[in-house]
């Protein structure tokens, strides 16, 4: 174990309280289970990295776990957006072959990854910040190194944008959207 | 029909609910103290990455040089005040224009060669790591070499699209573009239109066209980045006064890109105000006219102007001037204040490479864009081509975990 961490005794304790929290927000955000996985081991890495020269109030800690975990999401949807982008460019598949079927534990059914993907990754971590974690603007903006005027409008945006989506996809009932 | 608000809380509702698949928290844990121990023991027995990254630098550089000073005849760097901002111009060294005339055969080559070659040297990629390519625009416009990166994450996924689409308003209202300009430039009155991932939205991008065109109006596309903070910006202006005369506007605020200056152009530097403008000559398809294209750096923004003819450098700063001048990114700046600064994550941006693209729809009407992609060679043989690579991908390593 690291000196830092060791010097930080309380990681115990934060990891399992934030873990599945974090997991949780890793896991909606990239859709991917092992991904997110991943994610949330790096989000205490680098949390465990820091924490030697840190001292945190508890809903300081809840809001670096978040900013942590946040940017790594996003670092990673962007990296995944580039690659993308540089695949679709060949209009062929890039990817390894067979790598699609290695994939077996996506999170989102079709419709709710649709219109999440609809967001920008700021747009879509305001959103799970708010409705699935609870947070408010204010506390989100903290995460995000936002004005709470800015994250409020991006809420809102993101509501309509979701809400067009659905119109778009036809959807009618929670069936469609829950189907995976 | 479901009222609008019950979508959304559908929405909400499956988004709060459907629990998340377990994992196994102990042996995450687990693989975190690993992590931590693999980390600390690297930093304390091997020598940094960022050393070994210098020696090999200096290492190419003393085998380039030679090469580099045989072949060196333009190379400039424009930078911002903050360091992140580097635009870097140079005439094609030996190895580019050998790729150049590797790739004579043009379209055909890449497109039967290029998935093969990509594909091998991304299976030849370890779990994390990435190859610096040259990026080079698919019309077969010989100006357009980016530097980008083929990244293997070290986590297997699919990698499907997932750029995200802003398909609605959201993002515009920071950014409020001068309808007119000198000389009879004028910006589509009312007509925005803006796509956020045009390797999905451009037949439609081009049915918009069509659509402006067809009413009447001049059209006016702006691609912009997937992040709502808007990163790039491509404006098209048409000279009312002058039926072929377009400019387009190209704004970033954040390039880390070295351009090669096409074959056979002089580039020249206009200082205006103090700052350095760099110029040259920009064939156009026919090669029976020549564009003008004129780049700038100011305030943290990098900027390309295209215009489709000459109109000498006087008119042209005259109108770069105004643009500048603009209340551009007032909105986006204003959003942007109220960081709270409790915690700093130093994070690096990293940006894909750009190509240009040339369409003749012919009308005689010229639309010029700047996209984040295009056609791709591979140019990871090092030389003087590693003396054009960004080092762009590095930043974003912890995020894979390395």
């Amino acid at each position: 174990m690291s000196n830092r961490l060791s010097s930080c005794e309380c990681f115990e304790s934060i990891y399992e309280r934030y873990s599945r929290r974090i997991y949780t927000y890793c896991c909606k955000m990239t859709a991917r289970v092992h991904v997110a996985q991943e994610l949330m081991q790096d989000t205490f890495v680098r949390f465990a990295e820091k924490c030697g020269w840190m001292t945190l109030q508890e809903k300081e800690l809840s809001a670096y776990l978040f900013k942590i975990a946040h940017n790594l999401c996003v670092d990673y949807i962007r990296k995944e957006s580039r690659f993308s982008s540089l695949k679709a460019l060949l209009f062929c598949p890039v990817s390894p072959p067979g790598i699609e079927e290695c994939v077996v534990n996506d999170y989102y059914s079709e419709t709710m990854e649709r219109c999440l993907n609809s967001l920008t990754p700021d747009q879509r971590s305001i959103m799970i910040l708010h409705v699935v974690e609870e947070l408010s603007h204010a506390q989100i903006a903290s995460i995000l190194n936002k004005s709470e005027e800015a994250v409020r409008k991006q809420y809102q945006r993101s509501k309509s944008k979701i809400r067009k989506m659905l119109e778009k996809e036809g959807v009618v009932n929670g069936e469609e959207i829950r189907l995976v | 029909m479901v009222r609008k608000s019950d979508l959304f809380d559908e929405f909400r509702y499956y988004l709060c609910e459907e629990p998340v698949p377990e994992i196994d928290f102990e042996k995450s844990r687990e693989a975190i103290y690993e992590k931590l121990d693999s980390r600390s023991r690297t930093s304390g027995t091997r020598p940094s990455k960022k050393r070994l990254l210098l020696v090999a630098a200096i290492a190419a550089c003393l085998a380039a040089y030679p090469v580099y000073a045989v072949t060196y005849s333009y190379f400039r760097e424009l930078k911002g005040s903050d360091e992140n901002l580097s635009v870097k111009f140079q005439t094609a060294t030996d190895e580019i224009k050998e790729l150049i005339e590797d790739n004579a055969a043009g379209d055909t080559y890449i497109n039967e060669n290029f998935h093969d070659v990509l594909q091998e040297r991304y299976n030849a990629l370890g779990p994390g790591q990435a190859e610096k390519i040259i990026v080079r625009s698919p019309d077969g416009y010989r100006t357009g070499f980016f530097t980008s990166s083929l990244v293997k994450e070290n986590y297997i996924t699919r990698f499907e699209l997932f750029a995200a689409v802003l398909n609605d308003k959201a993002g515009f209202e920071h950014f409020k573009p001068d309808m007119e300009l000198p000389g009879g430039f004028v910006f589509d009155k009312g007509q925005y239109i803006y796509k956020g991932d045009w390797y999905t939205s451009e037949e439609e991008m081009e049915a918009l066209m069509a659509e402006a065109e067809s009413n009447g109006k001049n059209y006016a596309v702006k691609p912009i980045n997937y992040t709502d903070q808007i990163d790039c910006i491509v404006m098209q202006y048409k000279n009312e006064s002058d039926e072929g005369a377009t400019l387009s506007v190209y704004v970033e605020n954040v390039s880390n890109d070295t351009y090669i200056l096409p074959e056979g152009t002089t580039a020249e530097e206009i200082y205006h105000n103090g700052d350095a403008i760099i110029t040259h000559g920009l064939p156009d398809e026919n090669e029976d006219t020549v564009k003008k294209v004129y780049y700038l750096v100011k305030n943290d923004l990098f900027y390309r102007f295209i215009f489709a003819k000459d109109i000498g450098n006087d008119n042209a700063v005259e109108i770069i001037d105004a643009f500048i001048g603009s209340s551009i990114y007032e909105d986006r700046e204003a959003e942007t204040v109220g960081n709270t600064g409790a915690y700093e994550e130093v994070r690096e941006n990293e940006e894909a490479g750009e190509t240009e693209t040339v369409r003749n729809d012919g009308a005689s009407e010229e639309i010029r864009q700047n996209e984040a992609a295009g056609e791709t060679e591979t140019a990871g043989n090092a030389g003087a081509v590693e003396e054009i690579m960004e080092e762009e991908a590095a930043g974003n390593d912890e995020a894979t975990g390395e």
